[in-house]
């Protein structure tokens, strides 16, 4: 031990001095966002001729890694009975490699040999160098048909097909007014809408946090300046576009947590349902309150986490002590959806549920270590930020498609009550199915699950 | 654990470069870039596209940066291999060597094709560095150069992490992507070496 310290005192002395010296800093763009430096009209002409390309190259990327075919599973429906719900593992094997034999490897083996399912690995923004809040097109339509505002992107479109998304639009249910079950009347809330849907069913602070939540403001690629994607000179976008109905209409964008660019993660809009059971908010910001978040979305989903940029194009700061108040308690009284077989204690009631689903709890419970996480009596979170640390099973630093596959870090633990109306799945929304998922969890968490197991816990989630 | 950090021979790596720009694009690159960050009046290949060693600031940025980086990594693997007398050091010194030599031969030829003035000798940061390293010995240089690794390893990775993004030349960011596997894995041994100096010191008697 002395021996040791002898050694590393003056080391430590003379480190401060070498490393400071290693100062090369990358330029500010790496973080900042830079100015264009050219005009519109120019950007949008190599857009446009682009946009092509860049929806080959992702539909390449898509195609290779998943299986993106229209397969239902039976009659089984999304809570507002407007969606089939996808069924079947959707990612695809390497040459050679069979779920079971994968399931038997060592991580080591499995990054060496090269066998992780590329659909495991990140998913990249459809358009990684540019990034920026991308819709699907029902969001966009009916915005245009109601509001007559744009949410259309000159450089690219929604990447995936519509069978793989969220219904549209999506029901609500409020903590409020458990009989009334879905209070959306169909209809995607909106601006224009919202007054006459819900006057009576909330209290005036709420349908003030509701005005406030339908109320475009500038965004990074939807405003008023030459730095945007929308061909008109935009009103900017709300926070429901995304929260389709405070659900989500799996619009996508990039972490605003991440540089420089071609590290950015893909971030899959989360749904608001159930948020007043959550004590932490983005998956890697980990926010600690519903309001912190509301506010703090203005700088992060609107502007990448760059508040330099959103000075310039029309910064909106919503007032922390009246109006943030007011939309966070909107937020919280948005339920999730009925569970009719889910006891108040989170487990099964087994007067209802089938065999199946109960067999598949146990596996949820037990041998396959889901509820380590996501706990049932906490509305199947643990509040806390997991790392699954994936990169045991890839050489990390490949590109995909503009995006570095990189760690992930610790991400927050989502919930699964109502999971079968938020597909895609993960942050990045890089699974397709519950059964995708399964065989995630399979690999990462060395579980090793059967056939049998594999189905029950499908079944199971279907149920929450 | 030995890893292959330079997959192709160089001769494999200079055709692959040369066709990058006659091939059809595939997902397993870089991907389109942003012409936000095209600098208006660039001469275009096809409509959006810009032309062939056409570069932006940020293409400019990481030749110049890369350029130096190269160039000190191989300096002060040459010194490592001279001063340390660890066998860890001396085994990562070499492969330093190695496969910076091999990079470092394609940036070059990047670099003049774009006409940036070549490199005098070593940057005056990594310079300050180099003269640093120069006065230590045994245990203190070991330490002080597997830290400077590790430094060099992180700005490295980023830098090519900012031309993936940023850039606009082809060549160079397929470059970028081809080499950030290889610098982080060198990034993760440098980690290893430097737990190694202290298991070395632990295991003496």
């Amino acid at each position: 031990m002395l021996r040791h310290l002898r050694m590393t005192l003056p080391i430590a002395a003379i480190l401060g001095c070498v490393t400071v010296a290693f100062a090369q800093p990358l330029p500010p763009d790496a973080s900042y966002r830079p100015l264009p430096s050219a005009p519109l009209a120019d950007v949008k002409a190599a857009d446009e001729a682009q946009k092509a390309e860049v929806m080959r190259l992702q539909r390449v990327l898509l195609e290779e890694r998943l299986d993106l075919s229209d397969r239902a599973s039976g009659n089984t429906m999304m809570s507002g009975k407007r969606k089939r719900v996808q069924d079947g593992v959707r990612v695809k094997l390497r040459q050679g490699a069979t779920w079971e034999s994968l399931a038997n490897l060592t991580p080591d083996e499995i990054r060496d040999r090269g066998l992780l399912p590329a659909g495991f690995l990140p998913l990249p923004h459809v358009k990684q160098a540019t990034g920026g809040q991308v819709f699907p097109n029902n969001q966009i339509d009916e915005i245009g048909r109601q509001e007559q505002r744009n949410l259309r992107r000159f450089d690219v479109d929604f990447d995936l097909p519509d069978h793989l998304t969220p219904e549209f639009p999506p029901p609500i249910f409020l903590t409020s007014h458990p009989e009334l079950g879905d209070v959306s009347h169909g209809q995607l809330l909106t601006i224009k809408n919202y007054y006459h849907l819900m006057v009576g069913l909330l209290t005036p602070v709420q349908i003030e946090g509701l005005r406030l939540l339908l109320t475009p403001f500038p965004q990074e690629e939807f405003n008023q300046t030459e730095d945007r994607k929308s061909a008109d000179q935009s009103l900017g976008v709300t926070c429901l576009d995304c929260h389709s109905n405070f659900h989500t209409n799996a619009a996508f964008h990039q972490t605003p947590d991440v540089r420089p660019q071609a590290a950015r993660f893909r971030l899959d809009t989360v749904s608001l349902r159930g948020l007043f059971n959550q004590q932490i908010h983005g998956s890697k910001r980990s926010l600690r309150s519903i309001e912190d978040f509301t506010q703090f979305e203005q700088r992060t989903a609107y502007f990448n986490g760059d508040h330099v940029s959103a000075q310039r194009k029309g910064v909106n700061l919503p007032d922390r002590f009246d109006q943030v108040p007011m939309m966070a308690q909107m937020q919280n009284i948005i339920n999730f959806p009925p569970a009719p077989k889910l006891l108040p204690t989170g487990r099964l009631d087994p007067s209802k549920a089938t065999q199946q689903e109960l067999a598949g709890e146990q596996v949820f419970l037990g041998k396959g270590q889901c509820a380590v996480c996501h706990v049932p009596q906490t509305s199947f979170l643990d509040n806390n930020m997991h790392d699954l640390h994936l990169e045991r099973f890839y050489r990390i630093g490949q590109t995909a498609n503009g995006l570095v596959m990189l760690p992930d870090g610790p991400i927050k633990t989502f919930t699964l009550r109502g999971i079968k109306d938020s597909p895609p799945y993960m942050h990045d929304g890089r699974l397709l199915t519950l059964a995708d998922t399964v065989e995630f969890f399979n690999l990462v968490l060395g579980v090793k699950l059967t056939q049998q197991e594999k189905e029950s816990l499908v079944a199971y989630m279907l149920a929450l | 654990m030995r890893l292959s950090l330079v997959p192709m021979s160089l001769a494999a790596v200079f055709a692959t470069i040369g066709t990058v720009a006659a091939q059809p694009a595939h997902p397993h690159g870089p991907g389109q870039g942003n012409p936000a960050g095209t600098p208006a009046g660039t001469p275009e290949a096809a409509p959006g596209v810009p032309a062939p060693r056409q570069l932006n600031q940020a293409d400019r940025k990481f030749l110049q940066a890369a350029t130096a980086g190269g160039m000190a990594e191989v300096e002060f693997a040459q010194l490592a291999h001279r001063m340390s007398k660890d066998t860890g050091i001396k085994e990562f010194a070499q492969r330093m060597i190695r496969e910076h030599q091999d990079a470092n031969k394609r940036i070059t030829t990047l670099a003049r094709n774009a006409g940036l003035p070549p490199m005098q000798g070593l940057d005056s940061e990594h310079k300050a560095v180099y003269d640093r390293l120069s006065k230590l010995q045994g245990a203190a240089f070991d330490r002080a150069y597997i830290d400077s690794q590790i430094v060099d390893h992180q700005v490295m990775a980023q830098l090519l992490e900012y031309e993936l993004g940023s850039g606009q030349d082809k060549e160079l960011k397929a470059l970028a992507a081809e080499l950030l596997p290889s610098i982080l894995d060198h990034l993760q041994t440098a980690d290893a070496v430097l737990a190694g100096l202290y298991r070395s010191v632990a295991k003496q008697p």
